[in-house]
């Protein structure tokens, strides 16, 4: 600790950034895959076919399909293929609470013609990348929620105390200084951070009231115990379903979901349906409830709530409710931004994209500072290269690891048992390789390296796609498919782009070995433009 | 949104342009004057406070107030990027100098 409010900031920043800086990578990465987690579900599920049936017909097979299969189920949802978050007809079915507190969830992708479900290859998708960012892998959810709350602590505190740090910010608000070595990275680091602040300050604290009930369990133990019910009691409340009740036992048909959709349409208009929940169905207790597309920043949006027997309309709801709640909604559904439209999305996409562009910038910034001292000495510090190395790893490494997750599910055999597995696991294997890489080889050159490798990665993806499905790139041009061409061009761009960045690289790394030798040792800042990565 | 957006890019073309630094990138040699530099950063502010008309048009105005979040990141991150890689790229740089520089000289 330094003396000095703005010193100790700046050392505050420093830390905190640093011990947690990988993950935080990891989580942004993912989670701003997860922007477009629909596309990419059906881009790894080629052979899902586009939905064509109409509304009542869909709600009219998954009608049928939950009653032949789930007919005692205690709730029914089901998603049509309005929500923009499920292009194709879904349906999940729960059973009763077991002894552990958890229900049983069963989920189904149905085709609307046949009501039955949808033959695809298994595989978690873009749901999965997107569940990585806040739930880790192969850890249980008690632990995950942890490491990533606290991780998004130490994110907090460094953007208030890099804030804080940060002398100049109006003064500096349009400046970028390129070529400058360690300047430009400050610039770099700075400028971004400053033009991204209320997004980045947004999504960290939101992402933090994710986690409210898990880092302060007291807030919901103090009013309801810790019983394992506990959760889903303060839910209920919380959720204040008033009209919903308990299964009264006397069975009694469900009324006709498809034929409530008159009475929904003549109030929304047409295609305006998220999700309709059925609970208790079969009884006479039998409620539906049908939820509006969202329409504002709140994750909560209109509904109505109809009785299941005789199909009459009971309750109607703005979705407004009391200001605690409505603020913990607006907040949540600010961070996931379903709201959006196209562009929307895009605009929180690269927010995101420059967010981990400040963390990998910030990481590098902590390597480029201690390097001229590092290279003084015989040997660097252990932790040195361990920073070194992790840099390399995660911010080139994990790029590879994505590729290598889409790779696998054109790759895997579509009849393996648990290929899912095989998917994730492929992630992880070539990011743990790309960790281990700068090991053997020197720093500057694994930069580089790894920097190919995801360009050529990417650059190949399309032509894996080509080869493995029939849906490649003059198809998807034939038949107008949005998702398969955008997936190829941002493949491709992507590709370009890592390119480009190992190209400029390289010649750098050429640039400076070359005036090392021309200019002996040390007579100019050589030393410091040695490492190619540190002198962009 | 668009207009929005250009009305933003504008506003933080006059507001950087009220920095000497900045100023030079696109005027080099020119006298950046305190009377300047007070047109200008009435004028960017101005133009910034024009883009919140988005919050009218916006469908609801939690919508528009993160939209114009993020038109105002991006607006502002183009004219950083022009400012390092070719300052005199800037949309409406002819028409300031007429504006701000002609009668000042």
């Amino acid at each position: 600790m330094k003396n000095g409010f703005r010193q100790s900031m700046a050392w505050l920043h420093t830390w905190t950034g640093l011990v947690v800086g990988w993950i935080l990578f990891f989580v942004f990465m993912l989670g701003n895959l997860g922007r477009f987690d629909t596309e990419i579900d059906q881009w790894m599920r080629p052979e899902l076919p586009i939905e064509t049936a109409s509304l009542s017909q869909s709600i009219q097979a998954a009608q049928q399909r939950l009653q032949t299969q789930a007919s005692q189920a205690e709730t029914w949802t089901i998603w049509p293929a309005t929500n923009r978050d499920y292009p194709n007809l879904r349906i999940r079915w729960e059973g009763a609470l077991n002894a552990e507190g958890n229900r049983k969830r069963t989920d189904e992708t149905l085709d609307a013609a046949t009501a039955q479900p949808v033959i695809a290859r298994e595989t978690g998708g873009g749901q999965l990348l997107y569940k990585m960012h806040y739930a880790l892998h192969y850890i249980p959810r008690g632990v995950s929620d942890w490491l990533i709350g606290i991780c998004s602590f130490f994110m907090l505190v460094a953007i208030v105390s890099g804030v804080i740090t940060h002398k100049k910010i109006f003064a500096d608000f349009f400046t970028f200084r390129p070529s400058k070595g360690q300047r430009s990275w400050m610039d770099l680091h700075v400028v971004l951070a400053t033009l991204t602040l209320p997004f980045f300050l947004m999504i960290t604290y939101s992402g933090l009231v994710f986690f409210v009930f898990t880092l302060f369990p007291q807030v919901l133990s103090a009013g309801y115990g810790s019983e394992k019910h506990a959760r889903e009691t303060f839910n209920n409340e919380l959720n204040a379903l008033t009209f919903i009740e308990e299964r009264s036992g006397t069975p009694a048909s469900l009324t006709n979901l498809s034929g409530l959709i008159d009475t929904v349409q003549s109030r929304w208009g047409a295609d305006q349906i998220r999700l309709i929940e059925v609970t208790n169905p079969n009884d006479s207790s039998a409620r539906v409830r049908v939820l509006h597309l969202l329409d504002s920043s709140s994750r909560s949006s209109q509904e109505l709530t109809f009785d299941g027997v005789s199909g009459h309309l009971l309750d109607e709801s703005n979705g407004e409710s009391t200001s605690a709640r409505g603020f913990y909604d607006h907040i949540l559904g600010l961070h996931r931004g379903l709201f959006g439209d196209l562009t929307l999305r895009w605009l929180y996409f690269f927010s995101g994209v420059i967010g981990a562009i400040i963390i990998g910038s910030g990481l590098v910034l902590w390597v480029v500072k201690r390097r001229p001292k590092q290279l003084k000495q015989n040997k660097p510090d252990f932790g040195h290269r361990l920073v070194e190395g992790l840099n390399v790893g995660t911010i080139a490494g994990l790029p590879i690891a994505i590729a290598a997750y889409f790779w696998a599910n054109r790759l895997v055999p579509v009849e393996l048992t648990g290929r899912q597995n095989w998917e994730v696991n492929s992630l992880f294997v070539v990011w743990l390789l790309a960790l281990m890489y700068p090991l053997i080889r020197p720093i500057n050159r694994a930069w580089i390296e790894e920097f190919w490798l995801v360009s050529a990665a990417f650059l190949l993806l399309p032509l894996v796609n080509a080869l493995t499905t029939e849906r490649n790139f003059i198809h998807s041009i034939a038949t107008q498919d949005s998702v398969f061409l955008s997936m190829d061009i941002a493949a491709l761009i992507t590709g370009v782009l890592f390119a480009i960045t190992a190209t400029n690289l390289s010649r750098r790394q050429q640039a400076a070995t070359g005036q090392a030798t021309v200019s002996a040792k040390g007579k100019r800042k050589d030393i410091n433009t040695l490492n190619p990565v540190e002198a962009a | 949104m668009l207009i929005s957006f250009i009305v933003s890019y504008l506003g933080f073309a006059l507001l950087s342009l009220s920095k000497e630094r900045h100023f030079q990138q696109v005027w080099p040699g020119r006298k950046l004057t305190p009377i300047l530099i007070r047109e200008l950063k009435v004028c960017g502010w101005l133009l910034l406070g024009t883009s919140l008309s988005h919050l009218i048009q916006a469908p609801k105005i939690s919508i528009g107030i993160t939209h114009l979040f993020g038109i105002w990141t991006f607006a502002a991150l183009l004219i950083v990027m022009q400012l390092t890689y070719g300052a005199s790229s800037i949309v409406g740089v002819r028409i300031f100098s007429r504006v701000f520089l002609n009668r000042h000289n």
